[in-house]
């Protein structure tokens, strides 16, 4: 085995380090001590990050990201998880067209369907409605859980079920203690993903919000377009850079789940 | 053609040798084979030689050359490999030219053509390799690496990926066609059969380490070793003890010493299925034993045994099922024979040359 | 029975989907053929003005094309320097790829609008590089690198980069090495079995990773809004003032189709193209 040319492996050092560019650049402006953005930071403080973890509004905006993220995943992952398993064992017509359907919201541009649900959901009266942004959170996180799910089902062999049932497990009991447990992995990771994509999305939240409510992305998003750029964006930045990769780095180590990417 | 000359030739992975001092020569125009268990270093030997993984120590001469350190486009050599490793994206004809554009060719078609001629596949050029049955992707990989006319052709287990049928009939051409082109070829297997058949030396390989090289006959005849002979024909294995000139495995037995053994102590002893004889009547020979039959098969053209030695071990027997013994049945009372020079006795545990944790290792 | 199983796992997520994304887009469809009325929102007649005046009208024709060049730009600018990368995580060893695996992945989920924040922070006339280029004395004045293509590139091949990236290195993983190998033997130098073996078998890679981010790059919305400013507009920026600022609706939603079609249209096209190819060897 011969490794990569060295010119290679320079070009992707340098590749993998404009990649953590602005991940840094945000990390060091918020502990600066200006009030405004600079890096490197003047002196060392941790005040941006008790004002905007004090600050309402901002909590509010946490508050509503995560409720919101967790019940999308926990929606996403009960209809995707059914949806792959007939998928795959094809227990339906039309499984390709079904599942090309399903992995949709992927590709489809995410500001084409926020702008028809705000018109839509004006007419049907779900408008500015917590549901309403939910069932559009599932809609968008559901094809992370399904293809998630397809890669572990075509890793675990159709006889390991079929040997359960002979040995006198009924068909939810063969699926619960020897498929589930399988999958494991693949549904981890599936719900990683599913729960990061809602807790990134703007495109789609920020046509359905109501005029008093704000996600964290969405809150970040229109401070900066009205231009707020401050040591206390960056601080809340660095919170979400923490937090992603804390949850990355546990996420890996758990499953593994880079070979579901 | 060139000859190949490999000196002290190391490979090691970290601590661990994978090819352990090999010294080798391949004459002009021979067929030499590299056979071995799996894991004993044979297909790195192959590597090295093709230069497609550079050796800890060593030399390799492709002729009057030293290659050592050249890269592996500029060693004139052809490889066929296990997988075929045939351009999916090229039609069988530009897989067949590559090498030939490489070394600036000019007019490529006829010497592709000669090339399927060779492997009688000249109506497949403009097929794509997955169109192709395994017989025939494993000819175009063949005719690919015979195409530049290479200075050595290197074979890496071509033959293991065909059905046994096929396989035989590509022994015969491959045979055919490397005595033909009179190329010097290096054949990796692990088949002792295709080894025996198709060279005119075998390099017998364990734990990285040369065990014996020579010709088939010699190999089968007179192996060099305990491994060697485990290793060719099917053995018995037994252990016993050295007791005098005798090694008792149950029953003193007769050998002709072979290697160097110590005066007494444990040791490995190998019979061939084919060495043992079997008789209804009584027989006055050195090694006769009173001996029942157990279980008898039929395997083709020949009978196996499995008899049991009175106050001694089961040991199989093979037969030709067209000799009287070949018509013996279960519980019949034989005599058993064995030809003292065909007991090969060697000292416990491994014996061979191939160091004291070989054994695991293999 | 299971038939009727298979039906009950799949009917939920269809009801879903069905309701938030087919329906709306089904409802959307006629407001794009409706006129304008200021002070009123949508009107009731028929036009087809909304489409024609995306392709006849000057600005609109900009900012089409813009997106469009903009697509393009980011699109061979991530293959150029992804797949380097991407070549060396396949060919490294296991610790390296695990690495390089986590730092690709890392940005790749972290939120959009924090990695835009980044990158305002180094590019803006206050920005990082400017300072450090005038601290340096390379230059007096900052130079510009936002509101104008030039950031947004920047910006935007960082966001979809792990996309290309991830895409060639399942592609490049694919590759036998048997066959570079042979490739070698067969008197190939090392830069013949890239350009002769390894490119083309990856070639079907090539074709996914650059078809998604284009797509994704001319459906951008947060990085074009954050980077390019209100004035340097795309068409997903252009829909979203459409929609929230001018409130003109019909304008919106045609140029939502309009960008929707030609999303399907290169992704249709991409895999015609990858039908050819496989039909032919691969």
């Amino acid at each position: 085995m011969k490794g990569p040319p060295i010119w290679v492996t320079a070009v992707a050092v340098l590749v993998l380090v404009f990649l953590q560019l602005p991940v840094i650049v945000v990390a060091m402006a918020s502990v600066s001590t200006t009030s405004y953005l600079t890096v490197p930071p003047v002196g060392f403080t941790l005040d941006w990050f008790v004002e905007v973890l004090t600050d309402k509004d901002y909590l509010e905006a946490i508050q509503t990201s995560f409720l919101l993220a967790f019940a999308a995943t926990a929606g996403a992952l009960v209809l995707g998880t059914a949806a792959a398993y007939a998928l795959h064992h094809r227990m339906v017509p039309w499984a390709d067209a079904l599942a090309s359907f399903f992995m949709a919201p992927l590709i489809f541009p995410a500001v084409v369907i926020g702008v028809a649900l705000l018109q839509y959901y004006a007419l049907i009266g779900l408008r500015w409605s917590f549901w309403g942004l939910l069932l559009a959170h599932i809609a968008i996180t559901v094809p992370y859980v399904i293809r998630a799910c397809l890669t572990s089902l075509a890793g675990v062999k159709g006889e390991l079920e079929e040997a359960a049932r002979v040995l006198g497990a009924s068909g939810f009991t063969a699926f619960r203690l020897v498929t589930l447990p399988l999958l494991k992995p693949g549904l981890v990771a599936g719900a990683f993903f599913a729960f990061i994509t809602s807790l990134d999305n703007v495109p789609v939240t920020i046509f359905l919000l109501g005029p008093r409510q704000s996600t964290l992305p969405v809150k970040i998003f229109t401070s900066i377009e009205h231009g707020g750029v401050d040591p206390g964006l960056a601080a809340i930045s660095t919170l979400l850079i923490l937090v992603t990769g804390l949850a990355l780095v546990i996420a890996e180590r758990w499953v593994g789940f880079s070979r579901f990417v | 053609m060139s000859s190949l000359s490999l000196q002290a030739l190391t490979k090691r992975f970290g601590e661990t040798p994978v090819v352990d001092g090999a010294t080798l020569d391949v004459a002009e125009g021979e067929f030499v084979s590299l056979l071995g268990p799996s894991g004993c270093g044979k297909t790195t030997i192959l590597r090295m030689v093709a230069g497609l993984l550079a050796p800890t120590s060593g030399t390799i001469m492709i002729g009057p050359r030293d290659v050592t350190r050249v890269a592996t486009h500029k060693r004139r050599i052809g490889l066929v490999f296990q997988s075929y490793a045939l351009f999916p994206h090229l039609t069988v004809f530009d897989n067949v030219a590559f090498g030939l554009k490489r070394q600036g060719v000019k007019d490529v078609a006829p010497r592709v053509a000669e090339a399927l001629a060779m492997v009688q596949l000249g109506h497949l050029g403009a097929r794509f390799p997955k169109e192709l049955s395994g017989g025939q992707q494993q000819r175009i990989a063949l005719a690919r690496a015979l195409a530049p006319r290479p200075s050595l052709l290197l074979l890496d287990e071509p033959l293991s990926n065909l059905d046994a049928q096929l396989r035989d009939d590509m022994q015969i051409q491959l045979k055919r066609l490397q005595r033909d082109l009179g190329i010097t070829s290096l054949f990796v297997t692990h088949d002792q059969s295709e080894a025996l058949s198709l060279s005119d030396r075998i390099c017998i390989l364990a734990h990285g380490k040369i065990q014996q090289y020579a010709s088939p006959e010699e190999v089968y005849r007179r192996p060099a070793n305990g491994f060697v002979a485990r290793f060719i024909g099917k053995p018995n294995a037994l252990t016993g003890s050295l007791s005098g000139d005798r090694v008792d495995i149950g029953v003193p037995l007769a050998f002709a010493p072979t290697v160097a053994l110590p005066a007494s102590g444990p040791v490995e002893v190998v019979v061939r299925h084919s060495d043992v004889a079997l008789s209804r009547t009584p027989v006055t020979a050195p090694n006769a034993f009173a001996a029942t039959v157990r279980l008898r098969s039929f395997v083709g053209a020949r009978i196996q045994y499995v008899v049991g030695i009175e106050g001694g071990p089961e040991i199989i027997a093979e037969v030709d099922a067209n000799e009287p013994a070949g018509a013996l049945n279960v519980g019949d009372s034989v005599t058993a024979v064995i030809d003292p020079a065909a007991v090969y006795v060697s000292p416990a545990p491994a014996g061979a040359s191939g160091g004291t944790t070989g054994q695991a290792a293999a | 029975m299971r038939r009727l199983s298979g039906a009950a796992l799949v009917t939920p997520l269809v009801l879903v989907l069905v309701g938030v994304f087919v329906g709306p887009l089904l409802v959307m469809l006629p407001t794009s053929f409706h006129p304008y009325v200021p002070g009123q929102g949508i009107g009731t007649s028929w036009t087809l003005e909304n489409y024609t005046v995306a392709f006849t009208d000057g600005y609109y024709r900009e900012v089409i094309g813009r997106t469009l060049w903009m697509g393009f730009l980011v699109t061979f600018i991530a293959l150029v320097i992804g797949y380097p990368l991407a070549y060396f995580m396949a060919r490294t060893t296991r610790t390296w790829r695990a690495v390089a695996t986590l730092l690709v992945m890392f940005p790749l989920f972290l939120n959009l609008v924090v990695r835009s924040f980044g990158w305002i922070a180094l590019l803006s006339n206050r920005g990082v590089i400017n300072t450090l280029l005038m601290d340096l004395g390379l230059t007096t004045k900052p130079i510009r690198m936002m509101f104008d293509m030039t950031g947004l590139v920047i910006g935007m091949v960082h966001i979809y980069l792990p996309f290309m990236v991830f895409m060639l290195l399942s592609s490049i993983s694919r590759v036998p090495r048997d066959v570079e190998d042979a490739a070698s033997t067969l008197s190939a130098s090392p830069s013949r079995v890239f350009w002769f073996v390894t490119l083309p078998l990856t070639a079907p890679g090539i074709l996914a990773g650059c078809t998604l981010v284009f797509v994704l790059t001319i459906s951008a919305l947060v990085t074009p809004r954050l980077l390019g400013g209100p004035t340097f507009k795309v068409m997903s920026t252009l829909i979203y003032d459409e929609f929230l600022v001018k409130l003109d609706w019909p304008s919106g939603t045609a140029f939502a189709f309009i960008l929707t079609a030609i999303a399907l249209l290169v992704i249709w096209g991409a895999n015609r193209v990858a039908r050819r190819v496989a039909g032919g060897a691969a």
